[in-house]
């Protein structure tokens, strides 16, 4: 992987914590990262990581903990900490009645793109939706949804991405186009999180890790870091490296109470 | 209004898109003949309305003369009743609702919450403003100047999604901040008791005709001072409705702009602050998002009716007994059996109730009439409104298997057997329950029409009937009916289409019937000697004719449902 494109961070989390009903779900997560660089967020089912992007996004509010994006405070400079950032659910919902190419002119006009015609055509190239521009959101299948939020996401050119389980439903033509672009948007310097459980993804991409368990940061740092203090042997792949730590995680926290249910997801 | 220009696109661009897809619907002939039908009945609806009511101007007999102090007391009311019954069902819209689609690309986006909740306040009021004109027109009836009625209650409506969107912001702030959780039982037990006393005030009032409504709604308004009404701290409560009264029911120009002003003020006000209120909507608008979202799902899947309440956990323990046999067709039956047992809990104690309530009152009309003569009337008429409402509202057939269609045609059984497996629970229901409604009838009167045994015979044919012509028309266009959505005009159209085929099949199987027991009364006639034994005879051979007939019918009818089930394409069929 090229090295990030600087060692400034971007996006700062500061002690972040969330409960749910009395819960901790993510607890004092504290990381950062600079422009350029990809991060992977991995960690078990219920570990709190769409919880801490969405919280991040803005999705959800933060009420103990401070999130920065390029300075500003997500909670107080909203709107500002906004405009850096694109989010990528996990199961992107388009708007029903707006054809693919009507999704892409809604969000030039929310993130103010000028002269976003092109860029959209170079897009839609890009994630093989030409054929698609005037279908309607309700009419695309799952792949599609995901390659038209990719579309959406990358049109600002924002300095931050968000990125939930990004492949889910892809072919593999667009898992290609996926990664591409995903390399292609750090190398110009956008920030990018990527939250999967496809362990081979997130080592082939990411030039850090953030392994998260019961909403604890257990480990943060580069895969040789990671090989170096978790893993038994030197050459262990991430997916030895995470089940090694999260087994020791959850020994660690044998006995504490379970990581509490997210709020709600929308099916 | 909207004042974030990428919201006002998105308005503009979903407008467009709504009608886009009406168009495509339009693009099957299926979906053309529907929506065209639809376009009709709602034309006519409103047609016969606004028409209706010049009508009644220009030829009907004169008005009454109305107590300008009562009217405007009626009208403020009127107005209040909508405003608590907004109030109270905003209660459950916890924070701002956003639809699914909406609410994550909003939420991450760079648009202050003020921006989107006057985005949300907009929609609603422009969603409102249907039901606001055809209220409207209603309201121009009972007033002094019918335009000043129609403004009058146009503005109210409008201003109604405002006051509810405030209350649900301050509700839900206050629950972040003071409690941790209020019961959602609780509230809906509380809004279901608040709504139902508002609309038995409301029929109270204004039901016409009724000498006994009359004189309630005088003594609640009269003159001397002191009605309800006119109580210090009741025209307090009700003061929020005052300028639409005034509005609605102004007799001169000046006053009526006098009242438009103070209306228009007090609009202006609301959504200024409803949108630039501090509150942090975004956990409750989630919960809430994700609540109507299921919501709407099962709807969709369910098709209205019973299917729409949740699978209770509580009754997982729960099994239904295998009635129709341990083969291919009981399977089919059983399966269905348990999703009734497990999703209609509530559904079947509100049936319970009403069929207990109706089997009562209907009991003391029979006991306060001549019960011999009546009986047999009082207990027909109602078996079948109880049949008619009850296949509405247990409704367990080929809505709720939408999605699974493709499954059902793979069971190693003919299409008509799986058609009529799938509907032969919810006919068993419905029978059961109407059967409860007789005995219950026959408890309290005492009495025993020998004509009971035939409608009991005739209930579980006529039941199978009703619920299969609806099927048949459903398996051959199937609608996902979400009221308000984008297939409305096709909702409308079937739901009309459908109408007009149940009466045309109910008229088959009255005049199946009715012949051969209408042979039976002209024998009588002509042997007038006939002994009345003989007579009470032949008009049970007539009937059981008439039944075997209707037999025949819903032998057709399986047959119909099985064909539209074989031909039912899961690759273009499924909407």
């Amino acid at each position: 992987m090229p090295e990030p494109a600087s060692a400034e961070p971007v996006l700062r989390v500061v002690d972040f914590s969330k409960k749910y009903e009395g819960k901790p779900a993510v607890d004092h997560l504290t990381f950062d990262i600079a422009a350029g660089e990809i991060l992977g967020l991995v960690g078990p089912n219920g570990a709190g990581k769409t919880t801490t992007l969405r919280t991040i996004a803005g999705i959800l509010p933060i009420k103990e903990g401070n999130i920065r994006i390029f300075g500003f405070d997500i909670d107080r400079d909203e709107v500002e900490a906004k405009k850096y950032l694109a989010w990528v659910p996990d199961d992107p919902q388009p708007f029903d009645t707006l054809t693919v190419y009507e999704h892409l002119e809604f969000y030039a006009a929310l993130h103010k793109v000028q002269n976003w015609q092109q860029r959209a055509e170079e897009l839609l190239t890009r994630f093989e939706l030409q054929e698609k521009r005037d279908a309607l959101g309700g009419e695309l299948s799952r792949g599609m949804r995901q390659k038209l939020s990719f579309c959406c996401a990358w049109l600002p050119k924002p300095k931050i991405v968000l990125l939930d389980e990004p492949l889910t439903g892809l072919d593999p033509r667009g898992i290609r186009s996926a990664k591409q672009s995903i390399v292609e948007l750090a190398s110009e310097g956008t920030a990018v999180i990527l939250s999967s459980h496809l362990l081979d993804l997130v080592a082939e991409l990411a030039h850090r890790i953030l392994i998260l368990n019961r909403g604890r940061r257990i480990f943060a740092g580069t895969i040789a870091e990671a090989r170096a203090t978790i893993a038994v042997r030197a050459d262990a792949t991430l997916e030895e490296i995470f089940m090694t730590a999260t087994e020791n995680a959850g020994d660690s926290a044998a006995g504490t109470s379970a990581a509490a249910s997210p709020p709600p997801k929308i099916e | 209004m909207i004042t974030h220009p990428a919201l006002a696109l998105l308005t503009k661009r979903k407008l467009r898109g709504a009608f886009r897809k009406q168009i495509r619907r339009t693009k099957t002939a299926k979906g053309a003949a529907f929506a065209i039908i639809g376009l009709l009945v709602i034309l006519l609806w409103y047609g016969s309305v606004i028409l209706g009511q010049s009508f009644s101007r220009n030829y009907g007999s004169a008005p009454a003369p109305v107590d300008p102090q009562r009217a405007v007391l009626m009208a403020q009311f009127g107005f209040f009743s909508l405003l608590f019954i907004n109030l109270i069902s905003s209660l459950g819209h916890r924070g701002l609702y956003i639809p699914k689609d909406e609410i994550e690309v909003l939420f991450s986006a760079p648009v202050s919450r003020s921006a989107i909740i006057r985005y949300r306040l907009t929609i609603n009021i422009l969603k409102s403003m249907f039901g606001a004109l055809l209220l409207s027109f209603f309201a121009m009836r009972r007033v002094p100047v019918p335009i000043f009625g129609f403004f009058g209650t146009f503005v109210a409506i409008q201003t109604l999604p405002i006051y509810g969107q405030l209350l649900s912001l301050l509700s839900g702030n206050a629950e972040n901040k003071f409690f941790d959780r209020i019961p959602k039982g609780a509230v809906r037990a509380f809004t279901t008791i608040a709504v139902v006393a508002v609309i038995a005030a409301f029929a109270l009032l204004f039901m016409p005709g009724r000498d006994f409504w009359d004189k309630i709604a005088q003594r609640i308004t009269n003159e001397g001072g002191t009605g309800i009404l006119q109580n210090q701290i009741v025209s307090y409560i009700m003061a929020p409705a005052r300028p639409w009264a005034g509005m609605a029911t102004a007799a001169s120009a000046p006053e009526f702009f006098k009242w438009f002003s103070v209306s228009i003020g007090i609009w202006m006000l609301l959504f200024f602050v409803a949108s630039r209120i501090p509150v942090d909507y975004r956990e409750l608008s989630l919960e809430t998002s994700a609540d109507v979202a299921k919501r709407l799902q099962r709807v969709r899947r369910g098709g209205g009716g019973s299917g729409v309440f949740k699978l209770s956990p509580r009754v997982v323990g729960w099994r239904a007994p295998w009635i129709f046999g341990r083969g291919v067709f009981g399977a089919l039956a059983w399966r269905k059996s348990m999703s009734m047992l497990r999703k209609a809990r509530v559904a079947l104690m509100v049936s319970i109730t009403i069929i207990a309530l109706c089997s009562i009152g209907v009991s003391f009309m029979i006991l306060n009439r001549s019960p011999e003569r009546m009986e047999p009337w009082f207990s027909g008429l109602a078996s079948l409104l109880g049949c008619i409402y009850l296949s509405n509202f247990l409704r367990f057939d080929f809505r709720e298997d939408l999605d699974k269609i493709d499954i059902l045609k793979t069971y190693p059984a003919a299409c008509w057997k799986i058609f009529v497996a799938t509907l032969i629970p919810q006919t068993t229901l419905v029978t059961a329950l109407l059967y409860g409604m007789l005995i219950i009838k026959g408890v309290i009167t005492r009495t025993f029409h020998p004509a009971i045994p035939l409608f009991a015979a005739a209930i579980p044919i006529f039941t199978f009937i009703w619920i299969a012509v609806d099927n048949v028309i459903y398996l051959f266009a199937p609608t996902r009916a979400v009221a308000g959505q984008d297939t409305m005009l096709q909702n409308a159209g079937r739901a009309f289409v459908l109408l007009l085929l149940r009466m045309f099949i109910l008229s088959i199987t009255f005049a199946g019937a009715a012949i051969p027991v209408g042979i039976a009364v002209l024998i009588i006639n002509i042997f007038a000697g006939i002994p009345e034994s003989a007579g009470q005879l032949l008009y049970g051979a007539g009937f059981l004719v008439g039944l075997a007939f209707a037999l025949l019918e819903a032998a057709v009818l399986a047959w119909a449902g099985g064909l539209a089930l074989r031909r039912f394409d899961v690759a273009s069929d499924r909407p």
